[in-house]
């Protein structure tokens, strides 16, 4: 499910079916590092589109959770919001991002972080894009998978 | 001398005039004529299929991944949409083209996914359908997979919108 107004109404609708969020987690970096922060949008973003494609039914796709890079409780929030995603009743809460200080925050956050390195997309054909992407995303499909039939058993 | 001129003056003048009066006529007229045909000529231009990469020969009676993308338009924004098709042939040699659309509530489907022989399975809540894109009761989907059209252009493939299955 997408963030929008026609998608989050069928939530509402099938929430038992749909317990899992993801939070494309990017930097806000207006200084110098604005087109690596921007660059690190624009490939979660679209690592982000594929999932939703392949597990629509399952997961809903958060707006994203942006943060200023250079405060000092930078982390602060995603604590924050896996606890509201939780108690929304979503079980297994996912952090994307390309950031890889938040690998030492897995803990703190409550959720699952998922690092992925962003590649410059720039001026890369479409289909080398996407080819590139759904590599990527395989891998991920089969994490979120594994979480989900952990939890079963 | 005059005797001797086949064509007078004034036939001379009328058949330039009618000759210079039919192009300008002709000129004015095709335009329109070209406009109110239009939209007939546009109609058979158009199509609903769109191509792909897939050989219609090399395909078997095993369901076969097909990816083909073309530009859709999502209000002022246009974009290269991909879309996937699950293609076979039938006994009877028949093309049939599964939409992998899940009907339950949208996920990717994938053939024999999970050691599900000859099953199409989704992974989001373990549904499953036939091969002919049934659904199997007892599993979350209510609906069999959409089928999309298809047609044959040059050995290759082309899909069009998927609809409704009936099986």
């Amino acid at each position: 499910m997408n963030w929008n107004g026609k998608d989050t109404a069928l939530f509402l609708q099938q929430k038992e079916y749909i317990d899992t969020a993801i939070v494309p987690v990017v930097p806000a970096d207006f200084g110098p590092g604005m087109s690596g922060a921007a660059e690190q949008y624009e490939f979660i973003q679209l690592l982000v589109t594929f999932l939703e494609k392949q597990f629509k039914g399952r997961l809903l796709v958060t707006p994203p959770h942006a943060y200023l890079p250079d405060l000092d409780e930078w982390a602060s929030d995603a604590a924050e919001w896996t606890d509201r995603l939780k108690k929304a009743g979503f079980k297994h809460v996912f952090l994307f991002t390309s950031d890889s200080r938040w690998r030492e925050r897995e803990e703190e956050t409550g959720a699952a972080v998922i690092w992925v390195p962003s590649v410059p997309l720039g001026d890369m054909e479409d289909s080398v894009k996407y080819s590139l992407i759904e590599n990527q995303a395989k891998q991920i499909v089969n994490i979120i998978v594994q979480k989900w039939q952990d939890s079963v058993s | 001398m005059s005797k001797k001129q086949p064509v007078s003056r004034r036939q001379f003048l009328n058949y330039t005039l009618t000759g210079v009066g039919g192009f300008m006529a002709a000129g004015m007229l095709m335009p329109m004529v070209r406009f109110a045909v239009d939209p007939v000529l546009k109609g058979e231009a158009a199509g609903d299929f769109h191509p792909t990469q897939q050989k219609v020969s090399e395909l078997t009676d095993t369901p076969v991944r097909v990816d083909f993308s073309y530009e859709q338009t999502d209000a002022w924004y246009t974009s290269e949409v991909t879309h996937t098709a699950w293609v076979y042939k039938n006994n009877k040699g028949d093309i049939v083209a599964l939409s992998p659309v899940c009907k339950h509530l949208g996920c990717t489907v994938s053939w024999e996914g999970n050691d599900h022989k000859d099953k199409f399975f989704c992974p989001c809540h373990n549904g499953l359908y036939e091969k002919n894109g049934k659904n199997v009761p007892g599993t979350p989907p209510l609906k069999p997979l959409d089928v999309y059209p298809t047609a044959e252009k040059d050995g290759l493939l082309q899909l069009g919108k998927p609809e409704a299955n009936n099986v």
